[in-house]
Formats: C-alpha cells, sequence, structure tokens
C-alpha cells in the first residue's frame, strides 16, 4: 500500500519533467522536416551535380562569306548541359544537340568521352544520349511532379564552370494540351539548356528549357553581356519521361498529322494595340488526310482543338505534333459564319528529322518567304 | 528600335559571325520588313561593289615611315617608369611566402582549411544512382575516377579553348517567349521543326 502510493507519487512528478525532455528532444528534428535549412539544399545541388554534365557538340559549317584567304569551313561548337538518367544514358535538349556531327560529354570531374546520340526530338526538345565509355552517377526521377509553389534546384554547366545552382521556386505553371511549361524563378545562363531541375530531396523533376527574352544578340547598348531575366523554365519530367522511354526503345518519337497549311488570322486591339489572334486560317487541305476527312475546306477558320482555343497557327501545329499519331482528337471551325465541330483520327507525320539540313548549312528558301531577298544569304548572291 | 537592332547586325552577318539564334532572329525581320531589307540589299551591294575594286599596293616601306613618324611624335615615353619596378621584386617575394604557407596548410592530409570540394570526397546517397562520380567503363567501379589530364580519353574531345574568341562556341540557352496577354508559350524549338513562328503558312 504505503509503496503503491510512493509509486504513484514518483510517477506524478515524472510525467511533466518526461513530456519536457520528449519535447525537447523531438523539437530539432520537427524544425528540420518542416525548414530544409539552406545548407541542405547545397549539399544536395553538390550531389545532383555529380550527374549533370557538359554536352558539347560540333560541326563543320560553310562559310558564307567569299573573303579570300579564309578556310572554306569552320567548326561550330554548340555547348549546353545534359543530365544522366542511366549509367550510360544522358538526357539534354533537342535544341544542342541537334545537327551535330560529333558530340562529346565533360563530366563533373572531368572525364570526358565521345556520346552517341540515342534518338532526337525537335518537337519535345528532347535528345538522348548514350555515352558507353562511362558510368556515371544518375539522377533518380522524383516520385511527384513539382508543383506551384515548390523550391526546385537548377543545377547545369555553364562557360566551363563544373556547375551552376540556383535555387527557386515553381512561380507559374503553363498548361497546354498535351505538356506542360514551368516558369521557374532560378537563375539560368547560357549553356544551362539541358540541364537538371531537382527536388529538394535531389530528384530529377524537370529539365532546364532557357529563359525569357530574345536570344542573345550580343548589342546591348550598354555592352553588357545578356543579363538573367529571372524568368526561367523547365520542361517537366513527367512530359520528358515518355519522350524518353520512345527514344530508349526506338529512337524516334511519332508525331500527330491533320494534313492541313495554315496562316494566321488576327486583328489590331484599339486599345493597346496589340496583336489578337484568331485563330488558323486553312490555306489549303492535303487530299484524303485527316482535315480532309473531317469536312475542313480551304478558308476554313480553326479556333479549338480539344477543348483549348486556338490563336495562333503556331499553337495549333505544336498541339497536333504532341498529340500520338492514331489519337482522336475535337476540332472546331467556322465555315463562312457557321460554326462547326468534329472528330478525327490524327495520322502520322513524315520523320521530322528525315530530309533536314544541319542547322549552319545553307538552306533552301523556306516556302513561305514572300521575297526571295528576305533572307540575308539570298540577298548575297 | 528593332530596326536598329537588326541593321547593328549587318556587318556581322556579311561576315558570318553571327551565332544561329541571331541568324534566325534577323531572317524573321528581314522577311517582315521591307525597309530593312533594302538596307541590306544597299548594304551587301556596297560591300560587293567595294569588293571588286583594284587592290591597290602601299609603296615599298610606307609602314616603316609611318611608323618612324608616330614614335618621333609620340609625348609618353617608351619605358615605365623606375619607381614603379622596384615594388616589383618586394611585392613578388611577400606574395610567394604568403602563397608557400597557405599551400603547405591546405596539403596538410588533415588541415582545418581543406573543404571535401572534390566530388569523389561528397558521398552520394540517396540521390543518385549508379557510381558515386563518373568512371571509365575500363576501371573498376569502385576506384575514384582519373583527374583531367591523366585519363587518355581526353585528348578525343574538345580542347578546354572554349573560351578563346577566336573559336566558333555558342553556350545554349534556348529563349522562350511568351505571347501578350496570352498564357501560350513559343518554343525555340518549335521553329525547327517547321511548325514554328516567323513563317506566313506552316503546314502538319
Amino acid at each position: 500500500m504505503i509503496l503503491d502510493r510512493v509509486r504513484r507519487g514518483a510517477g506524478r512528478a515524472l510525467s511533466p519533467a518526461c513530456l519536457i525532455a520528449l519535447l525537447l528532444a523531438q523539437s530539432p528534428g520537427a524544425q528540420a522536416a518542416i525548414l530544409p535549412l539552406p545548407g541542405n539544399l547545397a549539399e544536395v545541388a553538390n550531389r545532383a551535380a555529380a550527374g549533370v554534365v557538359e554536352v558539347f557538340a560540333q560541326r563543320t559549317e560553310v562559310r558564307r562569306s567569299a573573303r579570300p584567304g579564309t578556310p572554306p569551313t569552320r567548326t561550330h561548337t554548340r555547348v549546353g548541359s545534359g543530365v544522366a538518367v542511366e549509367e550510360s544514358l544522358v538526357l539534354t535538349t533537342a535544341s544542342v544537340v541537334e545537327g551535330a556531327e560529333r558530340v562529346f560529354v565533360r563530366t563533373s570531374n572531368g572525364l570526358q568521352v565521345e556520346a552517341e546520340p540515342v534518338g532526337i526530338d525537335p518537337v519535345f526538345n528532347v535528345a538522348l544520349l548514350r555515352v558507353p565509355e562511362a558510368r556515371l552517377p544518375w539522377l533518380r526521377r522524383a516520385e511527384r511532379p513539382a508543383l506551384l509553389g515548390d523550391r526546385v534546384i537548377a543545377v547545369a554547366t555553364s562557360y566551363g564552370m563544373p556547375s551552376t545552382q540556383s535555387v527557386g521556386t515553381v512561380e507559374f505553371v503553363y498548361k497546354e494540351p498535351r505538356t506542360s511549361l514551368l516558369q521557374l524563378t532560378n537563375i539560368v545562363y547560357p549553356g544551362n539548356s539541358g540541364g537538371a531541375v531537382v527536388n529538394p530531396q535531389g530528384q530529377l523533376v524537370g529539365l532546364v528549357l532557357g529563359d525569357l527574352g530574345a536570344p542573345d544578340l550580343g548589342f546591348s547598348p550598354s555592352g553588357e553581356e545578356r543579363r538573367p531575366s529571372g524568368m526561367s523554365f523547365m520542361m517537366p519530367m513527367e512530359d520528358v519521361w515518355p519522350v524518353y522511354e520512345r527514344l530508349k526503345r526506338d529512337g524516334r518519337v511519332p508525331h500527330g498529322h491533320l494534313g492541313v497549311s495554315t496562316r494566321a488570322e488576327t486583328v489590331r486591339s484599339d486599345v493597346d494595340q496589340a496583336e489578337i489572334g484568331l485563330g488558323a486560317r486553312v490555306e489549303s487541305v492535303r487530299p484524303g488526310g485527316p482535315a480532309d476527312r473531317v469536312g475542313l475546306k480551304r478558308g476554313d477558320l480553326i479556333v479549338a482543338f480539344e477543348n483549348e482555343r486556338v490563336e495562333f497557327p503556331e499553337q495549333l501545329a505544336r498541339w497536333v505534333t504532341e498529340t500520338p499519331p492514331g489519337t482522336t482528337v475535337e476540332l472546331v471551325w467556322v465555315h463562312g459564319e457557321v460554326r462547326r465541330n468534329g472528330r478525327v483520327s490524327l495520322g502520322e507525320a513524315p520523320d521530322t528529322l528525315a530530309g533536314r539540313t544541319p542547322i549552319g548549312a545553307p538552306r533552301p528558301p523556306a516556302a513561305a518567304v514572300p521575297e526571295p531577298a528576305a533572307s540575308p544569304g539570298a540577298a548575297r548572291r | 528600335m528593332i530596326c536598329d537592332r537588326a541593321r547593328r547586325l549587318f556587318g556581322a552577318c556579311w561576315d558570318d559571325e553571327l551565332t544561329q539564334a541571331e541568324r534566325d532572329w534577323l531572317e524573321g525581320h528581314l522577311a517582315s520588313c521591307a525597309g530593312c531589307r533594302t538596307e541590306y540589299d544597299e548594304f551587301s551591294r556596297t560591300l560587293e561593289l567595294a569588293g571588286s575594286l583594284p587592290r591597290a599596293e602601299a609603296a615599298p616601306g610606307l609602314v616603316d615611315r609611318v611608323l618612324a613618324r608616330t614614335r618621333r611624335s609620340a609625348t609618353a615615353p617608351d619605358v615605365v617608369g623606375e619607381t614603379r619596378g622596384r615594388w616589383v621584386p618586394a611585392f613578388a617575394a611577400a606574395a610567394a611566402a604568403v602563397l608557400t604557407v597557405a599551400g603547405a596548410l591546405l596539403l596538410l592530409p588533415h588541415s582545418p582549411w581543406r573543404t571535401p570540394t572534390d566530388p569523389a570526397a561528397v558521398q552520394v546517397a540517396g540521390v543518385t544512382g549508379g557510381p558515386a562520380v563518373a568512371t571509365m567503363v575500363s576501371q573498376p567501379a569502385t576506384k575514384p575516377a582519373e583527374r583531367t589530364g591523366t585519363s587518355p580519353r581526353i585528348e578525343a574531345g574538345p580542347a578546354n579553348d572554349v573560351f578563346d574568341h577566336n573559336a566558333d562556341v555558342e553556350f545554349i540557352l534556348d529563349p522562350v517567349t511568351l505571347h501578350r496577354g496570352h498564357a501560350t508559350v513559343t518554343r525555340a524549338g518549335s521553329r525547327r521543326t517547321g511548325v514554328g513562328g516567323g513563317q506566313a503558312i506552316i503546314s502538319f
């Protein structure tokens, strides 16, 4: 009896102390779970940098100027970034390696090996490279996609630096019928295209695409370099991954085809003189193609694709080519003054890579350019 | 403003020194701007005319005579004042001493100034798969990778001269443009697919 009272008394006195001790013991861990310390992010970025490589894409270009004494050709190198997703496979953007004759990869610890393009898809702007001679530490894909407001780290290479690292957040999500593009607050630099965007756990959530603005034309009035706009963009992994798997399996990605030629139809706003896109005006229809089957005629105005408003032909062209062949899509168009709609199964586009010339090589004048003299190359001839 | 920019690129375009992005931009602008197109035609005609003129050779010894006259008329001396030179040995000695001490400290195996910046020193766990750092296939997976300069593969790739301004190197960062007032993103890559902007009629 007395022994029981002593035990109960001791229990009452001990319980608040135990509670305080437990709270004290748990509080640092709980804080770490809510707010990752900046040191953790730096460590994550350093770890991810081991799986990021510098990509060199070289091709021979024919000089267009006939200046005497200069060699007729020169080697042009495009430098971007890449991410190892398997021990010998590297993802990068198609814009870096397209048209290249030789591709090299330099790892963060200085190894440099030749890479073979497995497949390049300019529509999704994704390229897959195989590096047979190296074993790379590869980045794991994130279990869940990056969402609005998520903190992300962009890890890439620029100007020969082993890695540029920038922490930011997902600021805006541009959703399109087939893909989306995430706008980030991270700072990106020339050479970052194809780099990794990782979450605070170090898992791959996307590929660095580029930043907002015109291309670097190198003639800013103050003579400064192109400054980062603070608005960078990434392609989310959930869009890149199916393309990667297709490139790995088949070396190419099939694209949808509608069989129309269109031009822009715009009006100028009275308020701010902005060009407002009305849709895609059909100039011609390929006989027997999907557009012909659904009843599109020359002069019709396509205004919607899969319940999305079409404003410019580039938009519609992108949405169509991003759709797998055989997919049934809904189109809305205006014929005369009558609204029409219909569902049609898309065909397969001819291989986007077949018959393409490297970017540096002289290109045939585009059919759409009004006058041949519009091209600088043509004007010189 | 846009026309000014375009016209500033004419010279580089003629000399074939534009990047692909610049060339695409200029060609796009010329396709839509009759004024700049005329200006470029005149520019190229002028250069072609100038290029077709007979080449005049300078008289023998002209360069030497001009240089000699320039030197005679120059007011500044050709040599650096002696007072500045006196500092060089003392400064160099001090710098060498500081560097020696710092180097010795850094090279000590357990130096507190030594930070694990080497990727091999950072343990990769959970974030990446595969080896901790990139290794050659011929090397055992557990052996850390060789540094630049010791690998036989380094010879095969482009040299480290990407900062050489004579080298034709372009660092890629795709430009993304947003249509005003619309949540539409035009990707740089779309133009290369043959379905992009800058063309009056597109087929798909």
